[in-house]
């Protein structure tokens, strides 16, 4: 027994980013996360090529930590079939296809329902309504719904976060989503359907924006590296690098016009002073920075109370201690390891699973129709000789 | 009808971004969540942009709804003792101070958990690997994540959204769940966390692993890419639109049916992907002087229509405003003491079961001292 989710099984139709980040963060704490993929290719992430590690690729590792993995094709009967069996074996059904995909297969919620199933669907646009039959993409989502446009330097293009963050935020509230239905059961024994669309997560991401043009018609901008509520916040150069400085009160302000010698205007004593005039602030910041090497600069601050922090490459980040040792790598079954980027979420009272990297396509297949179906090695083979599994000989 | 969190006890102690981000989820889950705040209030009420009459700022508003608001100073021996009293009673706190900070009032995890041995003890760790505190901006610097987003030729450009804090406080909320739930066997809570620093290193995600494999720093492609084209920003008659084609079956479709070229089918220059990336000058600056005859929801039509992945940039208003937006009902109005109702953003999970509270507004600063003062007993003034 190891997670909290020990002994919950999820049968994962999920594939890309956001619908397996939701089920991975369910494994890391502990779920019986199993992959259901297409036997031909499997997961679109697998063939993110280059760069992979041993024919597994970055994003793959990224995305399928501690699930094990089945291929099935669901066209095929017997695909279907034990797809459908796996559900019912399943405690979590989680599934991101475009809308009408798991119904054609007799897969959707409505058809594989029973009381104590929870069922989620991370869509595009909602299942039902006017848009349920889009498809989404993190980069057009980023640009409906506004996030794009608060990245970006100010009077240029806007920029789309190079990490799909619509993706990874939906991810993310996909699995906030199935742990409240997993309590919401554990106290009542009621499961449910729930749905977490890709759209509706990207726009509530920008909410602290969003609202504010509802109070007052205030259209924000994209700012480079500053922010829109504080100031001074930026990405400043000294002689020999660049260092970013986040001022968050006033007194931090004072502080730091000490000690880089600044001479404040009147105005500036407030953050909404500050705000007002950033360019301006930012002009004085820059020419009282460049002078200085960044070990300077920001042992001055530092010494000050200052918040700062010299702005890193990823290479100069993982170099750093406190990195390096957490983004060790991890077993794989294998290929002995595999690189990682491990949870962020921390459970100090819960024995924490050992970390397996992300399975080859179909790795799975007669343990966990084994261990969650009971079939032996030669209904596993019969289904297997159907196609259902691939490998048939048969050109894909 | 019942939410999920029903019953359970939130002792918020956390200002910003990602502690408020995370309470006010388990408030929207059916937590009753207890806002502590010192005299001063949340610094993020008097951010500045927009705001109430009264002066809580629109961001305020954004991530502290579904809250009471307790006035407290932990600095004075009641104000201490009134949080020790919450703690004591809470299923959850919230923590995001920093684990130095809290133990130097008492509060750090094992004293509270000792006196309330079922509390889950949850913590935003704000710790640089320096050890000094930092938000937001300081882990995209220290981390590596604000530096792969940006144009190639340009400097690097740091996420405009506070998207370390948004999602270290999802994650932080699972954690809470995942021990809940853990303690409706054992009996009892724990001590969970997610340390910002580490959470924007986990953001790097497949540009970290992709270093870790090949030693090769990431590249920054801006809204290009340098593997595929057409794909990236473009200028129709009205504004702005992005569009991505990654193969070659989406770009027969593009040329022969969207912006009408059947000729480039045949076209060596454009035949394959590689030769549409080896020309890609002369095919952008083609297909902007193309985009720039029609209005870019012309485009984006023709596009959805053919299964081109394709969209407008919007603006924070525009994607208010947009059908997307008003149809699926993302937006609301949540009662409010001072404002009488004040606009909402709704949680995007939608339970078919449980669904989540109806918003109430964020809460006046110290809105509620005197009614949960009087309810758990509490010295305070």
């Amino acid at each position: 027994m190891t997670g909290p989710l020990s002994g919950i099984r999820v049968a994962d139709f999920t594939r890309v980013i956001a619908g397996p980040l939701a089920s991975m963060h369910l494994a890391d704490l502990g779920a019986d996360v199993v992959k259901i993929e297409h036997p031909v290719g499997g997961d679109d992430t697998r063939a993110y090529i280059p760069p992979d590690y041993h024919g597994l690729s970055a994003a793959f590792l990224s995305y399928n930590r501690n699930k094990r993995s089945v291929a099935l094709d669901l066209t095929v009967p017997a695909g279907r079939a034990t797809a459908r069996a796996m559900i019912d074996a399943a405690d979590v059904v989680i599934e991101n296809f475009s809308t009408g995909v798991m119904a054609k297969y007799g897969l959707d919620y409505y058809s594989v329902r029973r009381p104590g199933l929870i069922y989620c669907s991370t869509s595009a646009y909602g299942r039902t309504g006017p848009f349920a039959k889009r498809l989404g993409y993190d980069p057009v989502v980023q640009a409906e719904s506004g996030v794009m446009t608060l990245t970006g330097h100010p009077h240029q293009e806007p920029i789309r976060t190079a990490v799909p963050v619509v993706d990874v935020s939906t991810g993310l509230t996909g699995g906030v989503g199935v742990l409240a239905a997993l309590f919401h059961r554990k106290r009542t024994g009621e499961g449910q359907f729930l749905e977490v669309p890709l759209f509706d997560t990207g726009f509530a991401q920008a909410a602290i924006h969003a609202t504010g043009y509802m109070v007052d018609g205030t259209v924000p901008t994209r700012l480079g590296n500053s922010d829109h509520f504080q100031a001074p916040v930026g990405r400043y150069a000294c002689a020999d690098g660049e260092i970013v400085v986040a001022v968050e009160t006033d007194a931090q302000f004072g502080d730091l016009c000490q000690a880089l010698g600044i001479g404040a205007r009147p105005d500036w004593r407030t953050n909404a002073g500050r705000v007002a005039d950033r360019e301006g602030l930012d002009m004085v910041m820059a020419t009282a920075l460049k002078p200085l090497s960044r070990t300077e600069a920001l042992v001055s601050l530092q010494a000050a109370g200052v918040p700062c922090h010299e702005a890193r490459a990823i290479a100069e980040a993982y170099a750093d201690p406190a990195a390096a040792q957490w983004l060790a790598s991890i077993p794989h079954e294998d290929i002995g390891e595999a690189p990682n980027m491990p949870s962020p979420m921390q459970l100090h009272g819960s024995r924490a699973r050992p970390p397996q990297a992300g399975p080859f396509l179909g790795r799975h297949a007669a343990e966990v129709l084994a261990e969650w179906l009971g079939y032996s090695e030669d209904r596993v083979a019969a289904i297997r000789s159907t196609g259902a599994m691939g490998q048939t000989g048969k050109a894909a | 009808m019942s939410q999920i969190l029903h019953g359970i006890l939130v002792a918020d102690l956390t200002s910003g971004v990602a502690g408020p981000a995370a309470s006010q989820t388990l408030g929207d889950l059916g937590a009753r969540v207890i806002k502590v705040e010192p005299p001063g209030g949340d610094p993020v009420r008097a951010w500045p942009g927009p705001a109430l009459a009264n002066g809580d700022s629109a961001a305020f508003l954004a991530l502290n709804r579904n809250k009471q608001s307790l006035v407290l100073d932990v600095a004075s021996a009641a104000g201490l003792a009134a949080v020790q009293v919450l703690a004591a009673k809470a299923d959850v706190l919230v923590a995001d101070s920093g684990a130095a900070a809290m133990a130097a009032l008492g509060l750090d995890a094992a004293s509270l958990l000792a006196a309330n041995p079922r509390l889950i003890y949850a913590e935003i760790d704000p710790a640089l690997p320096d050890g000094t505190i930092g938000r937001d901006a300081l882990h995209q610097a220290a981390s590596g994540y604000g530096s792969i987003s940006g144009m190639p030729e340009g400097p690097p450009a740091k996420a405009g959204l506070p998207v370390i804090e948004l999602t270290a406080a999802n994650s932080l909320v699972q954690a809470v769940l995942a021990a809940l739930y853990a303690r409706e066997d054992t009996g009892e809570g724990q001590q969970v966390s997610v340390s910002l620093f580490r959470n924007a290193l986990a953001m790097t995600y497949f540009y970290g692993i992709g270093y870790r494999i090949t030693g090769e720093p990431p590249q920054r492609y801006g809204n290009g890419s340098p593997a595929a084209a057409p794909l990236g920003v473009f200028e129709a008659s009205d504004g702005p639109l992005q569009m991505t084609l990654g193969g070659d079956r989406v770009w027969r479709k593009f040329a022969a049916n969207i912006v009408d070229r059947p000729e480039w089918l045949t076209d060596p220059r454009y035949v394959t992907n590689a030769n549409r990336v080896a020309n890609k000058q002369t095919l952008l600056a083609e297909i902007d002087r193309i985009f720039a005859t029609q209005s870019r929801d012309y485009w984006v039509d023709a596009m959805r229509a053919a299964g081109v992945p394709a969209g407008p940039i919007r603006d924070v208003g525009e994607a208010v405003a947009s059908a997307e937006v008003q149809e699926r009902g993302l937006t609301g109005r949540a009662p409010h003491s001072a404002a009488g109702d004040v606009p909402v953003v709704l949680n995007p999970i939608c339970f078919a079961a449980t669904p989540v509270r109806d918003p109430q507004g964020a809460p006046l600063l110290g809105e509620h001292t005197a009614a949960v003062a009087h309810e758990f007993g509490l010295t305070v003034d």
